[in-house]
C-alpha cells in the first residue's frame, strides 16, 4: 500500500527521540523521506533513522547544535543535498532553561528565544523560498499541498508557567508566527499549522511517568482528562495527518494535542 | 480503519454529513444516515449497499427528543452498538440580524445546533458508556469563532456548540469517549449554495479573502471529521479543528 506521503520529502529539528522521533517515524511510514538534525551521541541519531529506513525510504541524522548561528543554513542546504528537496518542515527541536524570571540570565532568554522562535523563522524563510522557487508560475495553488510546516508550539503558549517564562512566551511567538505565514504563504499552496503539546513523555518526563507513586505524575494525571502523557507515537499520528492532502483545506490554526488538557 | 465498527451520521443525507456516511463506509464501517428527509437518506444507503456496504436510513429530526431517542435506540438494535457518531445536522437560522430575527427562527437555529447535539450526545453516550469508550464527532462552525454579516443566531449557537464539545469532552474522557467537533470554513454545500445571494457575501469575494483562494469541498471537511473519529486520534479530545483554509486568521 502507497503511503499518504510517498514521495515527500520531510525535514525535522530535534529528531533523534521524543515528539520529533515519533513525527519522523509516522510520516517515514507514510512512505516520506526524513532528514533530521539533532544533539544526541551520533549512535543514537543513527538508531532513530533507522527505525524511519525500516518503513522503506530514506531517513539521515545530523549530528548539529541548531543554536550556532551558522546552523539553520547548514541544516537545510543539508536536507536538499542529501533528499533532493523538503516538502515538509517541522520545527520540534527545543531548549528549556528551567529558571524563573527572577533566576534566568540575559543569555538563558536569549538562547531561549534563539531556539525556539529565531531557528523556525529562518527555517521556515529557506522553505518557503525553495518551495516557491521550485514550483511553476502559479501563485494560486489551489490544493494546498505544495509544502506543509508543522511548527511544534506548547500549551504553554496559551497557559502561563512561571517555571519557564523564556519558553512560554517563544512559544506563544511560534503559535503567531504560524497563523502569520499561514495567510501569506496560503496563495503558494503552502499550509502552516502549530501543534501545541501538553503534557507529554519525553526523556526529561519519562522517569516520573513510568513510577506511579512520584507525586509529580501523581499531580499532572490529575489535569491530563484522557488520563495519561502524550505519547511519541500520538503525535506522528496527528503530524501524518497534517502533513497529509486529507488535510488539504487545514492551516493557521493551532492544533492542541494534549489529551484535553487545554479545556480543563 | 472503520472495520465493523458501527458509526451514526446525523445530516447524513448532504453536503458534509453524506460525503462522511461514504468515507465510513469506505473504510468498513455500518452506517446509519439519519436525516429528516427518509428519501434523500435512502439514496445515500443504496449507494453504500451498491458498493458492498451495511447501511441503514433513519428518518429523524434531531430537535425532537423522542426522535433522537428512537433513533440511537434504531442504531443499536440493528448494529447492536454505536461506536461513532458524528453529530452534523444543522441549520443556518433565518439570515438576519438580531433585531430581525423573529423568535421562531431563533428557537429553530437553537433547537437544531444547540439542543439537537445536546439530545444525540445525551442518548448516544450512555450506550458508549455501557460499551467502554467511543468517539464522538460534532459539526461547528467557523462561526463559532468569528462571525459574518446576518448570522446572528447561528453564530451564537455555534459559539454554544463548541462550548457543548469542550464540556462532553471533559465529563467523558475518563471513560474512554473522546469528543471533538470541525469547524468548517466556506464550504460548498447546499446549506452554503442556499444562502441568499443578495443578503450575503458572493463566493468570489469569499475566495480571495481565504488565504488558500478556494472553497472547500464537502470531502474535506469530512476527511477531517473521519480523522477525529479515528484511531488516529486517540489523544485528540476537546478540540474544535478549524478547517477554514486559513479564513481565521485573515481579519484585516
Amino acid at each position: 500500500m502507497a503511503g499518504k506521503l510517498a514521495g515527500r520529502s520531510a525535514l525535522i529539528t530535534g529528531g533523534s527521540h521524543g515528539i520529533g522521533r515519533g513525527i519522523g517515524e509516522a510520516l517515514a511510514a507514510e512512505g516520506a523521506d526524513v532528514f533530521f538534525c539533532h544533539l544526541e551521541p551520533e549512535a543514537d541519531g543513527e538508531v532513530a533513522a533507522q527505525a524511519m529506513r525500516a518503513h522503506g525510504v530514506r531517513a539521515t541524522a545530523l549530528r548539529l547544535d541548531i543554536s550556532d548561528p551558522a546552523a539553520p543554513d547548514r541544516l537545510f542546504a543539508a536536507a536538499v543535498a542529501a533528499h533532493g528537496k523538503v516538502d515538509i518542515l517541522v520545527n520540534n527541536a527545543a531548549y528549556i532553561p528551567p529558571k524563573t524570571f527572577l533566576q534566568m540570565t540575559d543569555a538563558d532568554f536569549e538562547k531561549s528565544m534563539r531556539v525556539l522562535l529565531h531557528v523556525p523563522y529562518l527555517l521556515c524563510r529557506r522553505f518557503a523560498d525553495a518551495v516557491i522557487a521550485s514550483r511553476p508560475a502559479q501563485p494560486e495553488d489551489t490544493l494546498g499541498n505544495a509544502g506543509v510546516i508543522l511548527n511544534i508550539a506548547s500549551a504553554s503558549a496559551r497557559n502561563a508557567r512561571a517555571d519557564r517564562p523564556a519558553y512560554s512566551a517563544a512559544k506563544a511567538g511560534l503559535v503567531m508566527l504560524s497563523k502569520a505565514l499561514a495567510w501569506e504563504l496560503g496563495p503558494h499552496g503552502i499550509r502552516v499549522i502549530s501543534i501545541s503539546p501538553g503534557v507529554t513523555r519525553t526523556k526529561a518526563t519519562a522517569p516520573f511517568f513510568d513510577d506511579p507513586a512520584d507525586e509529580r505524575w501523581r499531580r499532572m494525571r490529575a489535569i491530563i482528562p484522557l488520563g495519561r502523557p502524550g505519547e511519541p507515537a500520538d503525535f506522528g499520528h496527528v503530524a501524518a495527518f497534517l502533513a497529509s492532502p486529507e488535510a488539504a483545506y487545514i492551516t493557521g490554526l493551532d492544533f492542541a494535542l494534549d489529551g484535553g488538557f487545554s479545556v480543563y | 480503519m472503520f472495520k465493523d465498527k458501527a458509526v451514526l451520521v446525523t445530516g447524513g443525507n448532504s453536503g458534509i454529513g453524506a460525503a462522511a456516511a461514504r468515507i465510513f463506509a469506505r473504510q468498513g464501517a455500518r452506517v446509519a444516515v439519519a436525516a429528516r428527509r427518509l428519501v434523500a437518506s435512502q439514496a445515500v444507503v443504496e449507494e453504500m449497499r451498491a458498493a458492498g456496504g451495511e447501511a441503514i436510513a433513519i428518518a429523524a429530526d434531531v430537535a425532537e427528543m423522542d426522535q433522537v431517542q428512537a433513533m440511537v435506540e434504531q442504531v443499536v438494535q440493528t448494529f447492536g452498538r454505536i461506536d461513532v457518531a458524528f453529530n452534523n445536522a444543522g441549520h443556518t437560522g433565518d439570515n438576519t440580524t438580531l433585531v430581525d430575527c423573529t423568535p421562531e427562527a431563533w428557537d429553530t437555529c437553537f433547537n437544531v445546533n444547540v439542543r439537537g447535539l445536546w439530545l444525540c450526545m445525551k442518548y448516544e453516550i450512555p450506550h458508549m458508556l455501557g460499551q467502554g469508550g467511543g468517539a464522538i464527532v460534532n459539526t461547528s462552525s467557523g462561526l463559532a469563532e468569528f462571525s459574518s454579516p446576518r448570522m446572528a443566531a447561528y453564530t451564537a449557537a455555534k459559539h454554544a456548540a463548541n462550548g457543548l464539545t469542550i464540556s462532553a469532552a471533559l465529563d467523558y474522557a475518563p471513560h474512554n469517549i473522546r469528543v471533538n467537533s470541525i469547524m468548517p470554513g466556506a464550504t460548498l454545500t447546499p446549506m452554503l449554495q442556499g444562502l441568499d445571494p443578495k443578503k450575503h457575501v458572493p463566493l468570489d469575494d469569499m475566495r480571495s479573502k481565504i488565504p488558500l483562494r478556494r472553497i472547500a469541498s464537502p470531502e474535506e471537511m469530512a476527511e477531517a471529521a473521519v480523522w477525529l473519529a479515528s484511531d488516529q486520534a486517540s489523544y485528540v479530545t476537546g478540540v474544535n479543528l478549524m478547517v477554514d483554509g486559513g479564513l481565521k486568521v485573515k481579519r484585516w
